[in-house]
């Protein structure tokens, strides 16, 4: 069978939003997300599935993800296709903070084994250079110290900030 | 506004695959950022578990110094920098091991520390004074049974009638404290106890290459760190030949560095005394340097030799190519003592650095 007819026949699914927002992808293509392959073998094909966790713009943003990583029709991924793919993962997660975060934990609840290693790693790089108030900005936590305990604390660890 | 918040899952995810010095930095967050990074086993576990940070920690004799070797760039090494070191009376201070990014040092004050040094935490041991006519052999290394880290404290006595005794204690750093273990050195007619011949930690036991009195031969004795008990192997090699053989862990593999034959041979499956294999072989004779790690892809080792008096030349050497590349170090002391290769780990970052 060639690899155009296969396409021609390739299943689709509907996803929908949090937002109701739905979207068109193909059934391989979806299969990227460990979660939705379950629905899909559960027999929710039918119908549209729910991505209750997700916006619009965040599944979106998804579903380019899936459409890059899925997999090819004719076989092995070569070297060059790994490379290319590799450097659109690095622009793909180059996004603002909370577009980032949002990706994140959209891997997360929908499995995306990939996709998780890749947000996480991006995250990790972002805090690895940013001091502890940019740390809180991001990660929309409250500083529960007292100034004071802030103070003794980081007096006992002065040369992490040097 | 919206906010995303990330479930605590996914933080410690993605604060596991950062480096020590962020870390160290980001208790500073919040409480719950501190307990995770201070006090959490399963974060500091998993985090050791995926740490990439590899360091060379040095010691010059004269003065004494402690010096730290960046190793993340393996072509090109960072200059080694002098670190300040716990055990105020320095002379006669030495490296017993290290482990999972803990150093253990002492001194002959009888005094000994439990180091991380790269986030500059120890735990001083409760001193044990030493005993007349005797002679204490330390050993360092994790217990991952039980999750502790023990430090053992072999004795050996010399007595009138020339024959020796031993006695043993290992100090717990979970309950921080020294007791008598009952178990007997299991071979007491050993020509020598050399220096040398100190204990290696690998798998979880710590072990010893003896040479018996009586023919000669070789024996390998090993201590489980989780039982407490000793093992005896024994060492498939020639006793005809009074061979130099020292051992050495590798990468987690133990392994024995004959020095005369030039060979390293490795123990594929920990405990089987038949699985001794040929690692491989130098074109020429090692100095009493062993092999210390091996480069991320697995295909060299990194070790060195002493080509003049007091001057050591450190190489990566190319196990299947036979080939060495010499790796310089800035700022390396002339006088330097056995290095020790380490991990970035957050273990002890709870120490009281002044508290006894």
């Amino acid at each position: 069978m060639s690899s155009t007819l296969c396409c021609s026949f390739a299943k689709n699914v509907t996803l929908r939003s949090s937002d109701g927002q739905t979207f068109e992808v193909e059934e391989a293509a979806a299969q990227v997300s460990q979660t939705i392959k379950r629905m899909i073998e559960d027999g929710c094909t039918g119908s549209v599935i729910p991505v209750p966790n997700l916006t619009g713009p965040v599944l979106a943003l998804v579903i380019e993800y899936f459409k890059k990583h899925s997999p090819p029709s004719d076989g092995c991924p070569t070297a060059l296709l790994e490379m290319e793919i590799k450097d659109w993962d690095a622009k793909f997660v180059a996004v603002d903070n909370d577009t980032l975060l949002d990706l994140t934990l959209a891997a997360h609840y929908l499995e995306i084994q990939g996709l998780l290693d890749l947000t996480c790693h991006r995250v990790a790089d972002i805090l690895n250079d940013n001091s502890v108030e940019k740390i809180r900005e991001i990660f929309h936590i409250k500083n529960d110290f007292t100034p004071e305990e802030e103070a003794e604390e980081r007096s006992k660890i002065q040369w992490a900030f040097e | 506004m919206k906010t995303t918040h990330l479930p605590q899952e996914l933080i410690t995810q993605i604060l596991s695959i950062l480096p020590i010095k962020p870390l160290v930095r980001f208790q500073c967050v919040s409480k719950s950022w501190f307990a995770l990074i201070i006090n959490d086993s399963h974060f500091i576990n998993l985090h050791l578990s995926r740490s990439k940070e590899r360091i060379l920690i040095l010691a010059s004799s004269e003065p004494l110094d402690y010096l730290i070797v960046n190793l993340s760039n393996e072509d090109r090494f960072g200059e080694a920098v002098k670190i300040q070191h716990p055990l105020h009376h320095s002379e006669s201070n030495r490296i017993v091991d290290s482990c999972n990014g803990l150093v253990c040092i002492n001194n002959y004050n009888d005094e000994t520390v439990i180091w991380n040094p790269l986030i500059r935490k120890y735990k001083k041991l409760p001193t044990k004074p030493r005993e007349e006519l005797s002679h204490d052999h330390f050993a360092f290394g994790h217990d991952r049974v039980n999750d502790d880290y023990k430090v053992l404290r072999l004795v050996e006595f010399y007595r009138r009638d020339g024959r020796r005794k031993y006695s043993l204690e290992v100090y717990s750093l979970r309950e921080h404290s020294w007791r008598m273990v009952e178990e007997e050195w299991p071979i007491v007619e050993l020509s020598h106890f050399c220096y040398t011949c100190r204990a290696i930690f690998s798998n979880g036991a710590f072990h010893w290459m003896v040479t018996l009195v009586a023919d000669l031969k070789k024996v390998h004795v090993a201590f489980d760190l989780s039982t407490e008990k000793f093992r005896v192997h024994e060492f498939p090699v020639n006793s005809s030949i009074n061979l130099r053989v020292f051992l050495v862990d590798l990468g987690g593999w133990l392994c024995a560095v004959f020095q005369d034959l030039c060979e390293v041979w490795v123990m594929k499956e920990y405990g089987i005394v038949s699985s001794w294999t040929l690692l491989y072989a130098m074109e020429r004779a090692f100095t009493n340097y062993p092999p210390l790690v091996f480069s991320r892809d697995g295909e060299e080792v990194f070790t060195g030799e002493l080509i003049e008096s007091h001057l050591m030349e450190l190489y990566w050497y190319d196990i299947k190519k036979k080939t060495r590349r010499i790796v310089e170090i800035e700022n390396i002391p002339v006088d330097l003592i056995l290095p020790y290769f380490c991990v970035g780990s957050l273990l002890l970052l709870d120490a009281d650095n002044d508290k006894e």
